[in-house]
């Protein structure tokens, strides 16, 4: 009785060291997070001043490069694309985005270029008034908005290109998409919203931090991030109306040029001069170039399939930052 | 290959203890000679019908820590050196004089304060400032452990060995509770104060099992001892990170799930007794850990945990105040690690022990 009672037990442990469960993953060195790697022409880049950020299906990191056409980054090398010899109608390439068949929307000075999922070019101009673009969004419905400086926006609902110009909204500096699928674009006199059926929209007067507004972001949480050119705050718009920020920043006039938020939550702020601005949701602290980030200018910011924080920096290049992680 | 070590680690000691315990029947014993006999004279396991329960209760300063280079890094510099209070107890009971069975469990409290932070922005129209003070709490009652023990069944003599198996068994959802933070000078719109409080709780939070083997041999009254134990989990676990947001001063947060493999845990114990009096025994033993692989996900990503490793320095003695108490005190003074806290600690358990059966 005794020899089955101990060979029952012995027979229970050795069956629970064949129930260890473990998958085999790539592992990150801990060591690799929280550090900045700079890229700048002498790593590949075609130019130091970098203006838009985009992370397409196949995980290419685009940027655009004003005066330098474009490049893109594969995790492991970089190439480049110039006006001569590929398609693109100028070198003076601002934002880009891809559509859900794979293709790229490439805004120009000069208009749009487009690059099939097959390789095959063509091109959106304005041979009347000019076509110099500087927002691109594609929205999850599929249709194209596309905003320009001096010439208001262009959207395709999947039958071409139909121009809106007001004099009141010229400038059409950035555009984005709600969550619940309303898109805002940013201009020099506000915001303009369109809910899919009217247009509306919200000023200075309506709680905005400045009326030049330079960047919109929605985040993961339903709130649409709003960035302007002067105030020392920015904003977020929610169903409880707007919300301001004071960002810290240790000015009363400040350029946001392009918000983000990363996979903790966090917002980023890229600004003109101020470096960068992280809000955890409690208090915005800056990184710039006291504290370790190569300069004070940052024009935009993007993120790889890795969470990888990418920054287009105003003359020195890109800049790559891997979050940093916990001791828990 | 690394699980039929385990297998063979533990089986072969199994196997030789389930047959040749059975095989063996002490005699009568006088349970006074056994309840009193010194720590050098005493096998590694209880006797037939023997009842010990232990608590303890560790007092830590982690006024220090190794960092990954082994530098120490002293903590009350930067104002966030802290204590932590560790309990103890465990109840154990000899089947046999070759096989023993017990349970022990924990309970921690321990605050850590982060270095105050104050964020200020000073413009033409006015100056803001927000100081931060963060607190991290771990308290709670830690894992439950299950264990074995056995050694060869033969009279002690002056050599013994044992090997020990077991398993910690997860006591409660180790989800850390939503943080309390709060503002103090809630009033001024532009100098106030946040108290950021998060509050972890005590434990593996899934199933490790645990081996050790432990050997013992005596010269006249100095007794050399060691043991080597290893930890590692059963399987993956999850738990959650919170994340707050301040909305016109007042908090809200939502939860993130992530990942976890924890590490393995090895340490080895090497010690060297003088049998004082037949009721004190003074030692200074060496006891070395380290943790070695798992990963935790951040924000998507698998990163492998540190490598840690400390040696601490322990002196102790064993007091024996009455047949059935004993006294252990242990002071420890961390020598030499890697990216590991590095308290200072003075631990004190109290025995008591008896026979339950036997008159």
């Amino acid at each position: 009785m005794k020899h089955r009672y101990h060979a029952i037990c012995m027979a229970m442990i050795l069956l629970s060291f064949f129930s260890c469960k473990r998958n085999n993953y790539d592992l990150l060195d801990p060591s690799s997070a929280g550090v900045i790697t700079l890229y700048t022409t002498a790593d590949g880049l075609p130019g130091n001043e970098v203006r838009g950020i985009k992370l397409d299906s196949k995980n290419n990191l685009w940027f655009t490069f004003p005066g330098h056409g474009t490049a893109t980054f594969n995790g492991n090398t970089w190439s480049s694309m110039s006006a001569s010899p590929s398609h693109l109608l100028s070198d003076s390439v601002t934002v880009l985005d891809e559509t859900g068949t794979g293709t790229m929307v490439i805004g120009t000075s000069e208009g749009l270029s487009i690059l099939s999922a097959a390789n095959v070019w063509s091109s959106v101009t304005d041979p009347v008034s000019g076509m110099n673009v500087s927002a691109i969004k594609v929205a999850s419905n599929g249709w194209v908005w596309v905003g320009t400086q001096s010439q208001g926006f262009y959207l395709n609902k999947g039958s071409g290109f139909v121009k809106t110009l007001s004099n009141t909204y010229s400038n059409v500096n950035t555009i984005e998409e709600g969550l619940d699928g309303n898109i805002f674009l940013g201009t020099d006199s506000g915001i303009i919203k369109w809910n899919g059926t009217n247009y509306s929209y919200i000023k200075k007067a309506d709680g905005l931090p400045a009326e030049k507004v330079s960047a919109l972001r929605s985040d993961s949480r339903g709130r649409l991030w709003i960035g302007t050119d002067g105030g020392k705050t920015a904003a977020w718009l929610d169903t409880g109306g707007i919300h301001q920020l004071d960002l810290m920043a240790g000015t009363d006039s400040l350029s946001v040029k392009d918000i983000h938020e990363d996979r903790r939550g966090y917002i980023w702020f890229a600004t003109s001069g101020n470096g960068l601005i992280i809000y955890d949701g409690i208090v915005p602290s800056s990184f710039k170039e006291f504290n370790g980030f190569p300069e004070n200018s940052v024009n935009c910011i993007g993120e790889d399939k890795d969470g990888n924080l990418w920054f287009g920096l105003a003359s020195k290049g890109v800049v790559k930052y891997t979050l940093p992680i916990g001791t828990k | 290959m690394s699980r039929l070590k385990y297998i063979l680690a533990i089986a072969l000691p199994l196997l030789a203890g389930s047959v040749l315990s059975a095989q063996v029947t002490s005699g009568e014993r006088d349970k006074y000679t056994l309840l009193t006999m010194p720590f050098n004279m005493r096998q590694l396991t209880l006797y037939k019908g023997q009842l010990a329960v232990n608590a303890g209760y560790k007092f830590a300063v982690r006024s220090q820590q190794f960092d990954s280079n082994g530098d120490k890094q002293i903590l009350t510099n930067s104002g966030t050196g802290s204590v932590y209070h560790y309990y103890f107890a465990d109840i154990r009971y000899g089947i046999t004089d070759f096989l023993e069975i017990g349970a022990e469990t924990n309970f921690i409290r321990h605050g850590m304060r982060d270095q105050t932070t104050t964020y200020v922005s000073a413009t033409a129209t006015g100056t803001q400032s927000v100081t931060v003070n963060k607190l991290s709490e771990v308290k709670g009652l830690g894992d439950i452990l299950l264990l074995f023990t056995i050694r060869p069944p033969m009279q002690y003599k002056w050599f013994d060995l044992s090997a020990t198996g077991g398993m910690f068994l997860p006591s409660s959802n180790y989800q850390p509770a939503k943080p309390q933070d709060n503002i103090t000078n809630i009033a001024a719109a532009n100098s106030y104060l946040i108290n950021s409080y998060n509050k972890y709780t005590n434990g593996y939070g899934v199933p490790v099992y645990m081996i050790s083997g432990s050997a013992k041999a005596v010269i006249n009254k100095i007794t050399f001892a060691a043991d080597f134990t290893y930890k590692t989990p059963m399987h993956e676990g999850k738990n959650i990170r919170w994340i707050g947001t301040m909305t016109d001063k007042q908090f809200s947060y939502y939860d993130k799930t992530y990942q976890y493999l924890l590490s393995d845990e090895y340490s080895v114990n090497g010690a060297i007794h003088y049998q004082l009096t037949g009721w004190f025994d003074f030692y200074v033993n060496g006891f070395w850990q380290m943790t070695k692989g798992g990963w935790t996900e951040y924000y998507g990503n698998k990163y492998s945990n540190t490598r840690t490793s400390l040696l601490t320095l322990e002196p102790g003695f064993e007091l024996q105040i009455s047949p059935s108490l004993t006294i252990y005190q242990v002071a420890g003074f961390p020598l030499s690690g890697k990216s590991s806290d590095a308290p200072f600690y003075l631990f004190t358990t109290i025995r008591f022990s008896n026979f339950l059966f036997s008159k």
